[in-house]
Formats: structure tokens, C-alpha cells, sequence
């Protein structure tokens, strides 16, 4: 069963700056269904917290995404929502942008390790 | 760990902990595997987020923007899930710029038409009667063809979204964003094997710590 709904997530989501997106989106990525929604957010000043948010809880919801890409610092803005989410699909990854390098004191893999450490 | 610290430990004890410490050093290697992925992807994404800013500066800011997306995209590239081991892979579609090669073979016979506009002569005649009944043969199926290049369009190469002549550093942009990608898919896969990895190593050591206290309570 969770095989069969596994072969359906083919698609990568992107939620991040113009820069990644518009990278994202020459790499190929770039999908717009017959419901006419897209796989990805441009993240500007005028976006809002909820929209984020809502937008990744929509991924996670739909059955044909299979990886998440959102850049750290975009990341950092939903911190609550994404530590929450464990499911194994669709995957999350945390992906540097133009003006936020990656931090590997915010990835959440690492935080999770060092969790277990008892750091 | 801790629990496997102790000196009065049993036979079970000590087993239980060198399976824990096995699967210690499985998560370390994974976690190195993982810090390298992400390095070099960081690496290549660096280098493509620059010739995109180069690709803008020479094209001009407002001319590679998210207006020009395509509002019919389809994915190119998708992940393909293997069902058995849950391993994770990259699928690309062949679109190698579709539309420019149609226009080439348009392009191609419109120069043919112009040169036999250019000839006369009753044998140049019968040729165009010929070919003007392949056209009419062609143009039957032609509507049938609609759909498919309609199809065609939509999967074409992104780049050709923000024009036909498009600077050379977007192009290097997307050739860096698409190893990106595939690096950011491998760093997926081990991400999945790490927490895999990570919850096992949290039960084992659960499982030692509560034997360990029904250890206690018996003495």
C-alpha cells in the first residue's frame, strides 16, 4: 500500500527566494497541475509567514510530491512547523540561498544527532 | 554509552552494548557521508547562484524573473521512489530544446520553398504538384499533431522561458543547478538513512536502559 503510494511521488517542491527558484526551475523541476497549482513558492519581503506556512503544509499534504526543497533561512520562519513534521515522504531538505549560507547549526538532521548526544 | 560503562555488566549487558556501539559507528559514517554530500552541493549551488547573478547583471534584472515562468510547466526532472528500498533517484526527460529544432526544420523548408519559388519550368512544376499532395497528406494527420505539439511546447527546456538568445552564464547557471539537484537527491537519500539510523540507535539504547533498571529492581 504505502509502496504503491510511494510510486506516485515524482515531483520535487521548491519553496525559497527568486534566485532558487528560478534555479530550481531551470534544473526542471518547475510543475503546474491540472488544478493549476504549483510545485514551488517564490519567497519575497511581501510574503507572509502563513503563506509559507500554508504552502508547506499543502506539499506535505499532496501525494505526488516526493522531496521538499526550502531554503535554511525561509526554513528558520517555519521552525515549528518543520521540527514537528517527521514523515519520511515527502523528504525535507534545507538548501542554502544566494544570501544565506548554509548554517549547519540551524540543519535540523544535525540538530536531531546531536539531540541524541544530549548536546 | 553510559549504560555500557558500567563494570559489574553482564554477558547480555555487553553484547546489548557493542550492537549499540556498532550502530554508533554505522551513524557516524553515515553522518560524515552526509556532511560530505552537503558540502560539495553547497559547492556547485554557490557556483550556479553566481552565474545566475551573472546571467542577470548581463541580461538585465527584470529580464530573468518569476513572470517569465511558464504557466503551463511540467517537470523535467522528477525523483523516482524504488518501492522496495525506498531509494530515492533522479528521472529526467529528454526535451532538448524541441522548439528550436522545430524551427530549425521550418526554418529549413521555408528556404526550400523560397529557392524553388526562385526556378521555373514544367519539371519544377510536377515536383510542387507532388509535394503539394504530401502536404495535403501531411496536413490530415497534422491536426492529430496539435495535441502533440502542444505537448512538446509545454516540456521544453526552461531556459528557452526567458528567450531564444540566452547569455551563455545562465546557461552554465543551469547546467550547475541541475548537479545540484542531483546531489541535493543523494543528500535526501542519506538523510532518510540517518534518521533511520538515528531512531534504531535511540531504541536499542532505550531497550539497555530499561533492562538495565529491571536489573536493579531485581537486586
Amino acid at each position: 500500500m504505502a509502496a504503491a503510494t510511494h510510486k506516485e511521488r515524482t515531483l520535487i517542491a521548491a519553496i525559497g527566494d527568486e534566485d532558487t527558484v528560478t534555479g530550481l526551475l531551470l534544473a526542471g523541476i518547475g510543475d503546474i497541475d491540472i488544478h493549476q497549482r504549483p510545485n514551488f513558492l517564490v519567497v519575497d519581503a511581501k510574503t507572509t509567514q502563513e503563506q509559507i506556512e500554508e504552502t508547506f503544509t499543502a506539499f506535505t499534504k499532496r501525494k505526488d510530491i516526493a522531496i521538499i526543497l526550502i531554503n535554511q533561512h525561509v526554513a528558520e520562519v517555519i521552525r515549528g512547523i518543520l521540527d514537528e513534521y517527521n514523515a519520511a515522504f515527502p523528504t525535507v531538505l534545507e538548501i542554502p540561498s544566494k544570501d544565506h549560507p548554509y548554517d549547519p547549526s540551524k540543519d535540523s538532521v544535525l540538530k536531531r544527532v546531536q539531540l541524541l548526544f544530549g548536546d | 554509552m553510559a549504560e555500557c560503562d558500567t563494570v559489574n555488566s553482564t554477558d547480555k549487558n555487553s553484547v546489548a552494548c557493542a550492537s549499540i556501539d556498532k550502530e554508533l559507528l554505522e551513524l557516524f559514517d553515515v553522518l560524515t557521508q552526509y556532511q560530505h554530500i552537503r558540502g560539495s552541493a553547497n559547492q556547485e549551488l554557490k557556483q550556479a547562484y553566481f552565474d545566475l547573478t551573472l546571467a542577470k547583471r548581463s541580461a538585465g534584472y527584470r529580464w530573468i524573473s518569476p513572470d517569465l515562468y511558464s504557466g503551463r510547466a511540467q517537470a523535467i526532472a522528477t525523483a523516482a521512489i524504488d518501492p522496495r528500498t525506498g531509494h530515492v533517484s533522479i528521472v529526467r526527460r529528454d526535451v532538448a530544446r524541441r522548439r528550436t529544432s522545430e524551427k530549425s526544420s521550418q526554418e529549413q523548408q521555408k528556404e526550400m520553398g523560397d529557392e524553388g519559388q526562385g526556378r521555373s519550368g514544367l519539371r519544377q512544376r510536377r515536383e510542387r504538384k507532388g509535394s503539394a499532395n504530401k502536404d495535403k497528406d501531411k496536413e490530415e494527420p497534422g491536426e492529430q499533431n496539435n495535441g502533440e505539439s502542444d505537448e512538446m511546447r509545454a516540456l521544453d527546456d526552461p531556459l528557452l522561458w526567458f528567450g531564444m538568445l540566452v547569455p551563455p552564464s545562465l546557461k552554465d547557471a543551469q547546467r550547475g543547478f541541475v548537479t545540484s539537484l542531483d546531489r541535493l537527491i543523494a543528500l535526501g537519500q542519506v538523510k532518510q538513512q540517518l534518521l533511520v539510523k538515528q531512531q534504531r540507535l535511540q531504541q536499542r539504547i532505550a531497550q539497555t536502559q530499561q533492562k538495565k533498571q529491571e536489573q536493579g529492581m531485581k537486586k
